[in-house]
């Protein structure tokens, strides 16, 4: 067995065909190959999203069977449904990608979008929450409102469990309360009490039907039971797990939570600009150093998202920070791998496509952008010569969005 | 006792799967997912023999990369699971847990080892020392012990377990050894202190450990010798190990305590065949009729070779003897009654010996058997009525008598001729003479006499009498006879000696044997040609007339025929020569399989009372006893390279193999090279396109890359203008070591075999990335460059002649399979699974044509038909999309719809279309089958079906998994479900042909069953009550309960719309098909 090495080598499938497959994981060539399409992400020079929004975009959502579709609420509001593989197969040199479906102006929110989830079993609903105290349940072929659960207070987050066999929807609103409303009735049927402030943000476990809710302590619920949380996260981890209210997961408000795939861990992210990644059994903080980069101050919902996540070998966690950057860390070192720059508003929100391994973000710009691998454009540069014959060669190079140190270049 | 500790959201771990068994049977654990182990509990009570295993748990570990685990007992005989990982700096590190029942969990049991062993890869519990395991490392093996503690206390680490205060590092080492992988391990001896490691190089080593009061005092390393890459070593008894292997051949070596010349301990006394990895395969077309044989690149690195796969009929062989220099061998029974021969007699040039089979079963050579002739070579010898021997040699013809011995009578040709040719039978005897005389003899009274003679003014070459349609069994009524010069075959009705039929065999070639036969109930006259051709003809019984001339190409050398009686009771003819093969009917037809022997010369049949039903075969310088098998099976022959091959590709005009292949070449250490510079030599990968000759694997030529070149593809291309077909090879470069100077470039390089001696560089291209695969396309070059696929044009510009090109698509992630049909490109990649593309001539352009929008990472495809593909993922699935090109809507055109899934179990890592069955003149192939190979070895066929066939199928088969119950309770439905990190589905649109396949082996009464869909009584309503899931507890069951009825209550086993008699005759045209 070949010692673990970090090493952007070979790429050829020579190890993957000849290896058995007990010797060693049979997804090392495609894992190895996304690792460097991650590595080599830059603001896409042949995507173009149409603007829809007439606010900031807040919430981007990508749906999880198919990785194909985009739902991008705006704080007007609104909602658009993007497909992601728009025109694929056309031949001009930027690839525009026209909304399949946006909301009239009627039926969208009166205030701004909080939040968006895709229905986890399939595409034909979706959820929003807005600062409009509504939490509306849109069917995607007509794209209005199907439900609406009136909540008497802003919803800054929810979620969906995408495991459970339920049908709820987990509210995060203004207020110590914990909100539960189930699809099925229509009605809210439950608040889970236990926090002292506003809850910011709120995520449903993949590995079991618990849940966990944020203010400043990281509390894990168990939905069956009607008692009081189950345990709270303890940055400094003074007693494991600890079902008192003594210890606090950061020293501000948590606005960011986001599980690994297999459920067992936890990053979570607050106003005091630090991320910490946990344990989920036993509510341990892995101490990992995520750096002092991160601005963190907005008071509306952050959630990071998480790449490479399925191979485990490199996770990388993907976070937007306040000063118009997009950060990625190595989720287990907490090495800050590459930081992005943009040109225009503040990012706001991102999306990851996995698979794909293409990253998508929205900001108080009004725009969605997409931010794809570069690696065959840098390869084009070094061949440029040799290659007069082709005539889609880009003019520009591709360097003005990666670097961190280079000037902004604009439009 | 099963079930299903699979993990939906666990991430697979990177070193495979790895599971411990406690040495106390209580525990069972499994690491399958990144930070879980699970553990099976076994149930305590032995008495309790259905509840075996009892619950699993899932328990949380905290380290990621975990290498090893194994079980202990510590020092309080409490199971102590060990576990080894590395961290993030690449060192190993030891840590033990404790399995804690009441809390479900992973208790640290405080007792660890850090920075154990560099390059650590195994951990081998040693019971013999309580509480002591064995670190195999790169250089060297460390032993630790639970419960040593380290007086030196320098290199405390802050507590981030609670509980973990107690720590050691390696108690002893072994000497250090040529740093080396250690792959596996077996234990070698009953007192568990003496261990067996083999390594990446194919190095073994035994391990002994000395034990002492603390443990063990030393560790003693022995190099013992070279065996196959091990994936398993088992040591059996009696110093045999078995050594099993995924790159290479199994071996069973033993073990000797004194080294040989070669200063090894290892011998090596049978190897056991293995052609995995398959990493490519094509498929030779051998002449006319002749059968194709598969050539696979097989094994890994220096255990290399090409395996050549052909469907042949088996020799079991009984007995072997040296015999040089057989010029004809024939089978003689003691007397008239008895059925068994005991005797052989056998030509050679100048004089003539016999073997006889006494009671002890063994071969006697005789130095006499009554007046026989043994100083003359014999043209013919065998059994004629009344107990008598007859016996023709160049001077005459003898007659003896078989008890005693003596000369009852006696023939010689008038005028001091000699005989060259005869042939007999029972009762009769043709003999023939130069110049065309033949004379007709029968046996009256005990004595020859002359009937009829005839002058055929040309020399005989071969006769052969047969009394096939006689209605007296021991008469012939026929009689071929083959000339030389006008190579003419006549036919005569005996006993007239009446010229029936004449017919011209051929221009220049001579019939060297020729037999009457009568197979499959049709009767046959075959004329075997000196160039290894048959030529056969149907004959008919009454006018002797012949009709239907077909040719079949056998062999290369000249071919002689023996009918022979199969174990059966069935008909055959031998077809011997250079390729022996056994002629049989079948449908009507003649047709040839080929024998797994090397050359067979001389065969007769030897039905003997030790060895019933057998043939004397003279093979080489041996005679070989053995019997013909009745099933067709898969012989391999090796051809062993000694590095490993990477792509193959057959070029059917010059009868020309090119082979991609690997080498790991040793050579002297550059001071310069700073990575390196204690080793003395540095190892490097070199890439090889050699070019062999397809009928004798001889090599003709070979060229070397360049330094880093990976080789990736070969293929036969003809370019537009030119007839010549050039092979093109498509290159990448690595680097490996320095993270900065990272190459993401390749090459395509054009060759020309000359004059079938020479390869010749045409020219070269830099291209911008790797060429994963290169075919081609309508007189053009197709390349797959890492994401791009191009088209090249090989064309005549100032620089010479040079790839130009023409135009690309950069639609993919990694392109990294593409199938050609016509004018369609089928184009596998990475994560965005198949893609149709066409080229549009005019604008010079590719345009995609369909997609699949769904995600697979495609390892291997192929085009059916215009609008199907086949093509499997890295999930181990297989998977057919449907292009509807006839779609109104623009949108449905242009998706690929799946229509097949299919969950195989193994990597497919190409697809060649070919086939191993024999097949016949008139019989067309049907087009859309291919053959694949994989990683595991399987070497497999995928028939397309029509509709109709399908829904058969499909019934049968649903009939079939709830009427009979599966070996262990296992279900084959959710086997073959198609699964991938996604999503489950169940496999539709393909069927499993090994599983339906076995319906044609059950009785009758069953069959009639799963026809009718009724149920079986014996074994219905056992399925239920078993199944206990023993998956994770919270998490809803998912298997099926009520084996009758689906989701939506229809009945799943329904009644097939044809009879036994359809459905088995379906079942066999299917099989036959490979």
């Amino acid at each position: 067995m070949r010692p673990f090495k970090r090493a952007r080598t070979v790429e050829t499938p020579t190890t993957a065909e000849a290896q058995s497959p007990e010797s060693g994981s049979p997804l090392e060539l495609p894992a190895r190959i996304l690792y460097r399409r991650v590595d080599s992400l830059a603001l896409s020079m042949d995507v173009e999203f149409k603007r829809i929004h007439r606010g900031a975009v807040n919430a981007l959502d990508i749906e999880r069977s198919g990785c194909r579709y985009l739902l991008s609420g705006g704080a007007e509001g609104g909602v658009g449904l993007y497909d992601l593989d728009w025109n694929l197969a056309q031949t001009t040199r930027v690839r525009r990608i026209e909304p399949l479906a946006k909301t009239a102006r009627k039926d969208a929110h009166q205030n701004a979008t909080s939040d968006i989830c895709w229905y986890p079993f399939d595409t034909g609903l979706f959820t929003t929450s807005s600062y409009d105290e509504t939490i509306k349940v849109w069917d995607t072929n007509t794209m209005q409102a199907a439900t609406t659960f009136n909540l008497e207070a802003s919803v800054f987050a929810h979620a969906m469990s995408p495991i459970a066999s339920h049908t709820l929807v987990a509210a995060a609103v203004r207020g110590p309360q914990l909100r539960l409303c189930d699809l099925k009735t229509g009605d809210c049927v439950h608040s889970l009490t236990g926090h002292r402030g506003s809850v910011m943000c709120v995520q449903w476990s993949p590995r079991n039907e618990h849940l966990l809710v944020s203010d400043k302590t990281i509390r894990f619920w168990d939905v069956r039971k009607a008692r009081s949380s189950m345990f709270t996260l303890d940055q400094h981890n003074t007693s494991g797990k600890s079902s008192g209210d003594s210890g606090k997961a950061h020293d501000d408000i948590v606005n960011g939570l986001v599980f690994t795939s297999d459920g067992l861990n936890l990053v979570s992210t607050g106003h005091d600009e630090r991320i910490r990644l946990w344990q989920t059994d036993t509510g341990r903080n892995l101490m990992v150093n995520y750096g002092n980069k991160l601005r963190n101050q907005r008071n509306f919902r952050a959630t990071p998202v998480l790449a490479l996540d399925r191979f485990g070998r490199w996770p990388t966690l993907i976070h937007a920070s306040d000063n118009c950057r997009i950060l990625a860390f190595d989720l287990f070192t907490g090495e800050l791998m590459n930081e992005w720059r943009t040109a225009y508003g503040r990012v706001t929100c991102v999306a990851w496509r996995t698979s794909y391994e293409e990253l998508y973000s929205g900001g108080n710009d009004c725009e969605v952008f997409a931010w794809t691998p570069t690696r065959h454009n840098a390869a084009k540069r070094a061949y440029g010569a040799s290659e007069a014959q082709s005539g889609t060669e880009d003019e520009m190079s591709g360097d003005a969005w990666t670097e961190s140190d280079s000037d902004d270049v604009f439009f | 006792m099963s079930g299903d500790i699979r993990d939906r959201v666990g991430r697979p771990t990177e070193c495979g799967q790895l599971v411990a068994i406690d040495p106390s049977s209580r525990f069972i654990a499994s690491h399958l997912y990144q930070g879980i182990i699970n553990i099976i509990v076994l149930s305590e009570n032995s008495d309790a023999q259905d509840k075996l295993l009892k619950m699993s748990y899932s328990m949380r570990v905290e380290e990621l990369q975990v290498i090893d685990i194994a079980f202990i007992l510590d020092q309080e005989d409490e199971p102590l699971l060990v576990i080894l990982y590395q961290d993030s700096h690449m060192k190993q590190h030891l840590r033990t847990y404790h399995v804690d029942m009441k809390e479900e969990e992973l208790k640290c049991s405080g007792w660890r080892c850090l920075d154990v062993c560099p390059g650590a890869s195994h951990l081998i519990p040693v019971p013999a020392i309580k509480g002591g395991v064995l670190i195999t490392g790169s250089e060297y093996i460390g032993f630790v012990r639970h419960g040593q503690k380290n007086t030196s206390a320098k290199q405390r680490r802050p507590s981030d377990l609670e509980g973990e205060v107690d720590y050691t590092s390696i108690a002893v080492q072994s000497l250090p050894r040529e740093p080396s992988n250690i792959e596996c391990f077996g234990v070698a001896d009953r007192e568990g202190l003496c261990f067996l490691l083999g390594d990446h190089r194919g190095d073994f080593y035994m391990i002994d450990l000395t034990p002492s009061n603390d443990g063990v005092s030393a560790i003693a390393t022995q190099h013992l010798g070279k065996i196959s890459i091990p994936t398993a070593i088992a040591y059996l008894d009696n110093r045999y190990v078995y050594i099993g292997s995924h790159l290479g051949d199994a071996q069973l070596v033993r073990l000797r305590s004194e080294p040989d010349e070669n200063n090894s301990h290892v011998e090596v006394t049978n190897t056991y065949p293995n052609i995995a990895p398959i990493s490519d395969l094509c498929t030779i077309d051998r002449g006319l009729q002749g059968q194709d044989c598969i050539v696979t690149c097989s094994g890994g690195y220096h255990h290399g070779s090409l395996r050549i796969i052909r469907s042949g009929v088996g020799l079991i062989e009984h007995a072997v003897m040296e015999m040089a220099n057989i010029t004809g061998i024939w089978s003689i029974r003691p007397s008239d009654q008895s059925a068994f021969v005991d005797t052989i007699v056998m030509a050679f040039i100048g004089e003539t010996r016999v073997l006889r089979l006494d009671e002890d079963q063994e071969m006697a050579e005789l130095d006499e058997l009554g007046s026989l002739c043994f100083n003359m070579q014999t043209l013919y010898a065998g059994n004629m009525d009344g107990d008598l021997l007859v016996q023709v040699t160049p001077a005459g013809v003898h007659l003896l008598d078989l008890h005693s011995g003596t000369m009852v009578h006696g023939w010689t040709p008038a005028n001091g001729q000699h005989i060259t040719v005869a042939c007999a039978s029972q009762t009769q005897l043709v003999v023939a003479l130069p110049g065309g005389l033949i004379f007709y003899l029968e046996l009256q009274n005990r004595q020859l006499v002359e009937v009829a003679t005839s002058d055929l003014k040309n020399d005989v070459a071969c006769m052969h009498m047969s009394s096939v349609e006689s209605a007296l069994p021991h008469t012939a009524t026929m009689l071929a006879v083959g000339l030389w010069s006008e190579n003419h075959l006549l036919i005569y009705r005996l006993p007239g000696l009446n010229l029936m039929t004449q017919e011209k065999l051929s221009q220049d070639i001579t019939p060297r044997s020729v037999a009457i036969i009568s197979l499959d109930g049709v009767l046959y006259v075959a004329a075997g040609m000196g160039d290894g051709q048959l030529i056969a003809f149907v004959c008919n019984a009454e006018t002797l007339a012949l009709s239907g001339r077909t040719l079949h190409v056998v062999g290369t050398q000249s071919v002689s025929l023996v009918p022979f009686t199969a174990m059966d009771g069935g008909q055959h003819v031998f077809a011997a020569s250079d390729r022996p093969a056994v002629g049989y009917g079948e449908l009507q037809r003649l047709t040839f399989s080929g024998v797994n022997l090397q050359e067979a010369k001389h065969i007769c049949s030897f039905n003997s009372a030790a060895y019933p039903g057998c043939l004397a075969i003279v093979s080489g310088d041996n005679i070989i006893i053995g019997a013909v098998d009745e099933v067709r099976r898969l012989h391999i022959r090796s051809i062993p390279l000694g590095e490993m091959p990477r792509r193959i590709c057959h070029q059917p005009s010059t009868g020309v193999l090119g082979v991609l292949t690997m080498r790991t070449e040793t050579l002297p250490s550059d001071a310069m090279d700073l990575d390196n510079i204690h080793a003395d030599s540095v190892e490097e990968e070199r890439s090889y396109l050699r070019v062999f000759d397809a009928n004798t694997f001889d090599p003709i030529d070979f060229y070397r890359m360049e330094e880093y070149e990976l080789v990736e593809h070969v293929s036969l291309v003809t370019f537009k203008g030119s007839k010549r077909e050039y092979f093109v090879v498509g290159t990448g470069f690595t680097y490996e070591g320095d993270m900065y100077e990272e190459r993401t470039d390749g090459r395509i390089l054009v060759f020309d075999l000359e004059d079938r001696k020479r390869l010749r560089l045409v020219t070269s291209r830099r291209v911008p990335g790797g060429v994963f695969q290169v075919c081609a396309f309508s007189e053009r070059l197709l390349a797959c460059v890492n994401s791009r696929v191009c088209i090249y044009d090989l064309e005549h510009t100032e620089n010479g002649i040079e790839l130009v090109e023409v135009c690309e698509q950069r639609l993919h992630i990694a392109a990294l399979r593409c199938a050609i049909r016509g004018d369609f490109i089928a184009v596998g990649d990475l994560l965005r699974s198949v893609s149709l593309l066409s080229y549009l001539p005019n604008e010079s352009t590719l345009s995609v044509m369909a997609h699949d929008y769904n995600r697979h990472w495609v390892t291997a495809l192929s085009m059916l038909r215009d609008e199907v593909v086949l093509a499997a993922d890295g999930c181990f699935n297989l998977y057919t999309v449907l292009h509807r090109s006839d779609e109104a809507d623009e949108d449905m055109r242009q998706h690929l719809e799946e229509v097949g899934m299919f969950h195989l179990g193994d990597q497919v890592n190409q697809f060649c279309s070919g086939s191993l069955a024999a097949h016949f003149p008139g019989q067309t192939r049907p087009d859309a089958m291919r053959l694949f190979g994989t990683t595991a070895g399987m070497l497999g066929v995928a028939v397309s079906l029509t509709a109709e066939q399908y829904e058969i199928l499909h019934q049968l088969s649903c009939n079939m998994e709830h009427l009979l119950q599966g070996f262990g309770g296992l279900d084959h439905a959710s086997w073959r479900a198609y699964q991938d990190e996604y999503r489950t589905a169940g496999a539709f649109g393909i069927i499993d042909g090994d599983y339906v396949k076995p319906f044609l082996d059950l009785p009758l009464a069953l069959r009639q069953a799963v026809v009718e869909g009724r149920p079986i009584n014996t074994t219905h309503g056992k399925r239920s009550r078993d199944d206990e899931d023993i998956g994770s507890g919270g998490r809803a069951s998912q298997r099926r309960r009520s084996p009758v009825s689906s989701i939506d209550g229809k009945p799943l086993v329904k009644p097939l719309s044809v009879t036994v008699e359809e459905l088995t005759q379906l079942l066999e045209e299917l099989a036959r098909l490979h």
